[in-house]
């Protein structure tokens, strides 16, 4: 029986210590963290969550009050956890879906969408492809389009000034922002994207980087010259290629740019943290951040 | 009922330390079975049909589009497992018959802990090392664009299986019992002979356990297989062609689960593709266990 009471002693041991750690971490919290404290959490895009996250340090060491909580995980994510209550903000790289609203309308949430900055999807080749060209490869929406659902194979078929080597294609893991806009903008109903999902934006671009006669997209952000080259759009309504900058999305006549958006459930209140951030966000200082990510500043309103 | 009766005195015997015991292992037992149920309970309605798009044999796996063609996956991680065996069995059986019959026991405790060691290494530092070391060096040796394919994954997942064949097989081989191995050396057997014809026999059934647990390694491994892939959502035809990228199923699950509406069809597809990795475990764990009871040596996993 000795053995059985030496073994009561040891849980008796590990029992009790355990129970004195979870009361002395319910003693301690309140004096640990500051009770002023207001939290704030957002959460979505991967394509946003850069610009967020500058803005959120800056106005955190501004503001030592606010504790805002950034992480990504894709639009789809951002918007189903402000559904689910999870997050206050959504980043979000497009629009919600039908589904989504109706999934917020049997919530009782109230989605209200505060666009935040221009992005453009740049389409983006192995820089093999401009140096058999001799210049920036140029492409129509429908080639475009031809290249993605795995119509033409063959660089020959895209330009007789190429040689005949395979398109290897990249595209983004399902559910992400950015694979929707450009599907959005390329894709008619019925189409198929064939090509090797990539996750996230600077891993394309490494894979496009690193692979010989590639092609894909990305967010004009995190396009990185002269590793990888950009293709010149066909604009149906100037009746010219246009190469994607930052100028060209602000003047309107680049065929592939879209709305970056941070999505709360309702107005937020004044003097809510929420709405303080997204002022800031919005401020000459915050689409100062904006721009400095490679992303264009949005006019107010 | 006796054997309750049997169960009850020895729980009295115990007391309340026997009775923490008890509920621990009731714990474990019961998290394994919750896990497995809600896998196969969430996995239903994509096997039934009972949503929007259905699981087919096509050749095109994405998720954007609900096009869920299995044949994609389960091609892609069986070449993937294969692949990988066909690299780590000959060179982990050879070296754990070198380990367990030339080896001196002073080195075989040093050789032993280092194997298993490499075995516990994270997954994820080989899926790097992959990516930054082998798909270029593939990418030069085959003369081929994009150095992400099944053989660059069978050679990732062949490393990380190594240490399981090298340690379950030299256990194995190192418990032939002596007296085998000393009737035959009476008879003027040599040492190559011996392990040739009397040790490998013997020990057969439970290096082929070994042999088993490593596939089901490779088919289960996610990370290191999600950055030296392709993830390609079509395959060429033929399959058997290794220098193609290929898209396992754990991959799949990697990328695309996190954006799956829960609740929508991509999430019970998800699932689906769990439960037939469930399957694969469960084959394997029940094959190597039969394995190991049966034949010369034996021995417990």
């Amino acid at each position: 029986m000795i053995g059985v009471n030496k073994s009561f002693f040891l849980i008796g041991c590990i029992v009790s210590m355990l129970v004195g750690l979870v009361i002395g971490a319910y003693i301690l919290e309140p004096l640990m963290t500051k009770p002023s404290r207001e939290t704030c959490v957002i959460m979505g895009s991967t394509t946003v969550l850069p610009i967020i996250e500058e803005c959120a340090r800056t106005f955190m060491n501004r503001n030592q009050w606010a504790d805002i909580r950034v992480s990504g995980g894709g639009s789809g994510v951002g918007i189903a956890n402000l559904i689910d209550g999870i997050c206050d903000i959504a980043m979000a790289s497009r629009e919600p879906n039908p589904k989504e609203i109706d999934a917020a309308n049997a919530t009782g949430v109230n989605m209200v969408l505060h666009a935040i900055a221009l992005d453009a999807i740049s389409i983006i080749v192995h820089p093999s492809v401009e140096e058999a060209l001799g210049e920036p490869l140029k492409l129509t929406l429908e080639e475009v389009r031809k290249i993605f659902v795995g119509e033409w194979t063959k660089w020959s078929e895209v330009n007789s000034k190429l040689p005949d080597k395979p398109i290897i294609v990249f595209i983004r893991e399902p559910g992400s922002g950015t694979r929707g806009t450009f599907e959005e903008f390329v894709l008619k109903k019925g189409d198929v994207c064939v090509g090797n999902e990539k996750h996230g934006n600077p891993a394309l671009r490494d894979a496009v980087k690193n692979t010989p006669w590639s092609i894909g997209y990305v967010g004009l952000g995190f396009v990185e010259e002269p590793n990888v080259r950009v293709v010149y759009i066909f604009n149906d309504k100037i009746g010219d290629y246009v190469k994607p900058s930052r100028e060209a999305v602000k003047e309107g006549i680049y065929p592939m740019s879209r709305k970056l958006y941070l999505i709360t459930n309702g107005q937020p209140s004044e003097g809510s943290l929420v709405k303080k951030f997204l002022d800031f966000v919005l401020s000459p200082e915050g689409q100062a951040i904006v721009e400095g990510k490679g992303f264009i500043a949005i006019a107010r309103g | 009922m006796s054997h309750i009766r049997q169960l009850a005195s020895q729980l009295k015997a115990l007391g309340g330390a026997g009775l923490i015991t008890m509920i621990c292992a009731l714990l474990t037992v019961t998290i394994l079975a919750l896990l497995v149920l809600f896998t196969l309970g969430e996995s239903i309605p994509a096997f039934m049909n009972w949503t929007g798009a259905s699981l087919t044999w096509e050749n095109k796996w994405t998720a954007e589009q609900d096009k869920y063609g299995l044949y994609v996956l389960l091609t892609s991680s069986i070449m993937a497992s294969i692949g990988a065996l066909a690299i780590s069995v000959p060179i982990g059986i050879s070296a754990a018959i070198f380990i367990a019959e030339i080896l001196p026991n002073w080195a075989k405790d040093i050789i032993k802990p280092l194997i298993e060691l490499i075995g516990a290494m994270p997954s994820v530092l080989y899926g790097f090392i992959g990516l930054k070391v082998l798909v270029p060096l593939i990418q030069d040796l085959f003369d081929i664009y994009y150095g992400q394919t099944a053989l660059t994954a069978s050679i990732v997942l062949a490393i990380i299986v190594v240490p399981t064949i090298v340690s379950l097989s030299s256990e194995v081989i190192s418990a032939v019992p002596i007296e085998y191995k000393e009737a035959a050396l009476a008879l003027g057997a040599t040492k190559w002979q011996i392990i040739r014809h009397i040790v490998l026999p013997t020990a057969m059934p439970g290096i082929m356990a070994s042999v088993i647990l490593a596939f089901g390694r490779a088919i289960g491994e996610t990370v290191a297989v999600v950055m030296v892939a392709g993830c390609s959502t079509e395959l060429t035809k033929p399959f058997w062609n290794y220098l193609q990228p290929i898209y396992p199923m754990t991959a799949a699950i990697a990328l695309g689960f996190g954006e799956a509406e829960i609740g929508g069809t991509a999430y019970h597809v998800y699932f689906a593709v769990g439960t037939i990795l469930l399957a694969f475990a469960f084959l394997v764990n029940f094959l190597a266990n039969l394995l190991m009871k049966k034949g010369g040596v034996r021995l417990r996993l």
